[in-house]
C-alpha cells in the first residue's frame, strides 16, 4: 500500500514537472509571438506612416499647381459661370 | 543523589541516509564552484547588460491642416551612436566619418570617443536610410544604430513660421509644435512607436496658404521688397486660413528663425498700418452715431495741433464726407473724427477691439502693440490713420474681422473647433454693413485708392495703407510699409485678408508710385482670385 502510494506520488509529480516544462516552454513560444506580431504592427504602423508622407509630399500644392497650369487649368472666371434663369430652355418633345 | 539520563552517542547516519547528504552537498559544491567560475570569468557580458543605454525620445500626434491633409508627422529614422569602450581604432573612426558627415567636428569627436568611461555617445541623429547603410558598410566595431522617431514636413518649408520647431529629442521648441507639448501632449517613448493620439487639426487650409506664400514671393520679387506678410482669416470664427511671412522659414532647421530678416512679421512684430487703421476711426465715428457715411468735413485746410500740422497726401480742396474721407483717405477728416470722439473714447474704443494688448495664439505670444508714451491730441489725431500706434499684423486682421463679422469679437486662432463661443459685440450690424459697403466701394469707384484689387464677381472691398518707415526718429518717403486690407463678398463678409510689403520699390506697371495702391492692392486681388474658388466663394455664385 504505501509502495503503491509513493510510485504514484512519484507518478504525479514527474507528470507535474512534465506539464509545467510543456506550459512555460508554451508561453515563452506565445510570448516570442507576441513580440513579433507587436514588432510586425510597429513596422506596418511605420510603413503606413512614411506612405501617408509621401502620399502629402506628391499631392503638395507647389507640386500640382505648376502641373495643372502646364495642363492649361487656371482659377474659374466669372465668365464661366451662368445663373439658372440665364440657362435655354429645352423643349420637352412628347413622343 | 540522583542522575541524569545518559546521553547517548551520535551514530553516523547510514544506507539512503548518506546517499542523500552526500548527494545534495555535492550540489551545493557545485553552485559554489560555479559562482567563482563565474565571478572570475564572465564579468564583461554582464557589464555590458547593465550598462545598456535607456533612450527616451518623444512621439507627437501628426498635424493636419482643416480638410485633413497631412501637414506634420513623426516618421522612423536611425540615430547613430558609439560605445567608445569598444572602439578599437578613434583615429580610423574619426577620419572614416568625417568624409561622410563633412561638418563633423573632429577635434569633439575624438574627445568623446576618447573617454572609456562613457558606453554611450550619441554621433549623429536622425539619418537616412541611405547613410545609415553606408554607415554601416564600414564595418567598424564599436558603431551602433538605435531607431527612433524624427519630425517630417512633408511640405517643406510651407507655413513654416506657424508651424514652429522641434529639438533632436523631438521636443517642441517653437510654433504650433511647442503648443502641442506644452497644451495637448507627447508620449515618452522608449523606441520608434508612433502617438497613437487623433492629430492635431489646424484652421491652415494648404492650398490657401500656398496660393499665400506664393503670390506674396512674386511680390516680393516684382516690387523689390524687403519682404511681405499675408494672413487670411474667417471672419466669423477668427480662424487663420493661411499666414505668411517672408523671407519663410523651414521647420527642419530651428536656427533660421534666429535670423532677424525672417522674425514672423504677422505675430511677433508690429508696425505702424497706416491708413488702413481709418477702417477703426470711421466704424467708431458710425457706431457712435457721432457720424453718417454722408456726415461733411472740412478738410481744406491742414489741421494744426500745437507745433503739429496734419496734411492730406493728395488735397481735394473741398469738404469732404465721411464716406469720401475713407475711400480718398484724408488724413485730416480722419483726425477730425477722433479729436470730435476723444482720448478716452477712442482709448476704449480700440481695447474693445484688442488693439491695445498683446495677446497670443497657438503659434505663441503675439507681439506687444508699442503705444505711445504720451497720449495727447496729437497722438489721438494721428493714429487715427495708423501713426503712432504699432499693431501686430495678426491683431488688425481680428479686429477688421470683429468690425465685419456683424460686430462680434473674434480671437485669432490656429485650431480648427467645431463650436466656438459667441463673441462680444463690439459694433452694432448696421455699422458693420456699412464698413463693408464702404470697402466695397472704394475698390469698385474709379477714384478708389483700391480699385486695382477689384476681381469680377468677388464683391472683394477694400483699404489701403501706406505708411512712411521712420528711421532714426524720422519719417522717411522713400521707405514705406505698404498694405491692403481686404474683406470678400462684402455682402456678407467671410474672409478678412492682410497683406503688407515691407519696403517695396517703383516697378514697371506702378509709373514710380510706391502707395499701396500700385503694389498691395493688386496682389490682394492676385491672391484673391486663386484662393477664392479653394474657400468656395466661386465667382458668380450667390
Amino acid at each position: 500500500m504505501r509502495q503503491t502510494a509513493t510510485a504514484l506520488a512519484l507518478i504525479l509529480a514527474f507528470g507535474s514537472a512534465l506539464a509545467l516544462y510543456a506550459i512555460a516552454y508554451d508561453t515563452r513560444r506565445l510570448e516570442a509571438r507576441v513580440h513579433g506580431l507587436e514588432r510586425t504592427a510597429e513596422r506596418a504602423e511605420a510603413d503606413i506612416a512614411a506612405a501617408r508622407a509621401e502620399i502629402s509630399h506628391l499631392s503638395r500644392p507647389e507640386r500640382i499647381e505648376p502641373i495643372a497650369r502646364s495642363m492649361g487649368l487656371t482659377p474659374p472666371i466669372k465668365q464661366q459661370f451662368i445663373a439658372q434663369d440665364h440657362l435655354p430652355r429645352r423643349e420637352h418633345k412628347v413622343p | 543523589m540522583t542522575r541524569g539520563p545518559a546521553i547517548a552517542a551520535p551514530s553516523l547516519p547510514e544506507g539512503r541516509t548518506l546517499v542523500v547528504i552526500l548527494g545534495v552537498a555535492a550540489l551545493f559544491a557545485a553552485l559554489s564552484l560555479q559562482l567563482v567560475w563565474l565571478a572570475l570569468k564572465g564579468q564583461g557580458s554582464h557589464r555590458l547588460q547593465m550598462s545598456e543605454p535607456i533612450v527616451r525620445t518623444f512621439a507627437r500626434p501628426d498635424i493636419v491642416d482643416r480638410n485633413g491633409r497631412l501637414i506634420a508627422t513623426d516618421l522612423e529614422a536611425p540615430s547613430l551612436y558609439a560605445d567608445p569602450a569598444l572602439i578599437l581604432d578613434i583615429d580610423e573612426v574619426a577620419e572614416k566619418l568625417g568624409q561622410i558627415f563633412a561638418d563633423l567636428d573632429q577635434v569633439q569627436l575624438r574627445t568623446m570617443l576618447a573617454d572609456k568611461s562613457r558606453r554611450f555617445v550619441w554621433l549623429r541623429r536622425g539619418l537616412s536610410p541611405r547613410v545609415a547603410q553606408r554607415i554601416h558598410d564600414l564595418g567598424l566595431p564599436g558603431l551602433y544604430f538605435r531607431r527612433e522617431l524624427k519630425r517630417s514636413y512633408p511640405l517643406g518649408a510651407l507655413a513654416g513660421h506657424v508651424l514652429g520647431a522641434v529639438n533632436v529629442d523631438n521636443r517642441g521648441l517653437s510654433g504650433l509644435e511647442k503648443h502641442i507639448d506644452e497644451a495637448i501632449g507627447v508620449e515618452t517613448v522608449l523606441g520608434p512607436r508612433a502617438n497613437s493620439d487623433k492629430p492635431v487639426q489646424t484652421s491652415l487650409d494648404i492650398g490657401v496658404q500656398f496660393a499665400l506664400e506664393d503670390e506674396l514671393a512674386r511680390a516680393v520679387k516684382h516690387y523689390t521688397a524687403a519682404g511681405a506678410a499675408g494672413i487670411v482669416m474667417d471672419a466669423a470664427t477668427g480662424e487663420i486660413i493661411a499666414a505668411a511671412s517672408l523671407p519663410t522659414v523651414d521647420p527642419v532647421d530651428p536656427t533660421q528663425a534666429l535670423e532677424p530678416a525672417r522674425l514672423d512679421k504677422n505675430f511677433a512684430s508690429t508696425f505702424e498700418l497706416g491708413s488702413i487703421f481709418k477702417l477703426v476711426t470711421i466704424a467708431q465715428a458710425l457706431d457712435s452715431h457721432a457720424a453718417t457715411p454722408d456726415t461733411v468735413i472740412d478738410v481744406r485746410a491742414p489741421l494744426r495741433i500745437g507745433r503739429h500740422q496734419i496734411r492730406d497726401l493728395h488735397p481735394v480742396g473741398r469738404p469732404l464726407s465721411v464716406r469720401d474721407v475713407f475711400i480718398l483717405s484724408s488724413n485730416v477728416g480722419a483726425a477730425h473724427l477722433a479729436l470730435a470722439a476723444g482720448r478716452e473714447r477712442q482709448m476704449a474704443f480700440l481695447g474693445r477691439l484688442g488693439l491695445l494688448k498683446p495677446g497670443r495664439t497657438e503659434a505663441g505670444p503675439i507681439a506687444a502693440p508699442n503705444r505711445p508714451e504720451r497720449w495727447g491730441e496729437i497722438e489721438s489725431a494721428t493714429i487715427a490713420f495708423g501713426h503712432g500706434l504699432a499693431v501686430a499684423p495678426v491683431r488688425f486682421t481680428a479686429a477688421a474681422a470683429s468690425l465685419l463679422n456683424g460686430g462680434r469679437a473674434v480671437e485669432p486662432t490656429l485650431l480648427r473647433a467645431a463650436t466656438r463661443p459667441i463673441g462680444e459685440q463690439v459694433v452694432r450690424p448696421e455699422t458693420s454693413t456699412a464698413l463693408a459697403q464702404l470697402m466695397r466701394r472704394n475698390v469698385t469707384l474709379p477714384t478708389g485708392t483700391g480699385r486695382r484689387a477689384e476681381l469680377a464677381g468677388y464683391e472683394v472691398g477694400g483699404k489701403t495703407g501706406t505708411a512712411e518707415i521712420a528711421v532714426a526718429g524720422k519719417y522717411r518717403g522713400d521707405l514705406v510699409l505698404s498694405s491692403f486690407l481686404a474683406t470678400f463678398p462684402t455682402s456678407n463678409p467671410q474672409y478678412v485678408l492682410l497683406v503688407t510689403l515691407d519696403r517695396p520699390q517703383p516697378a514697371p506697371d506702378t509709373g514710380g508710385h510706391i502707395t499701396a495702391g500700385h503694389n498691395a492692392a493688386p496682389t490682394a486681388g492676385r491672391i484673391i482670385e486663386r484662393i477664392g474658388p479653394l474657400l468656395r466663394t466661386n465667382p458668380g455664385t450667390p
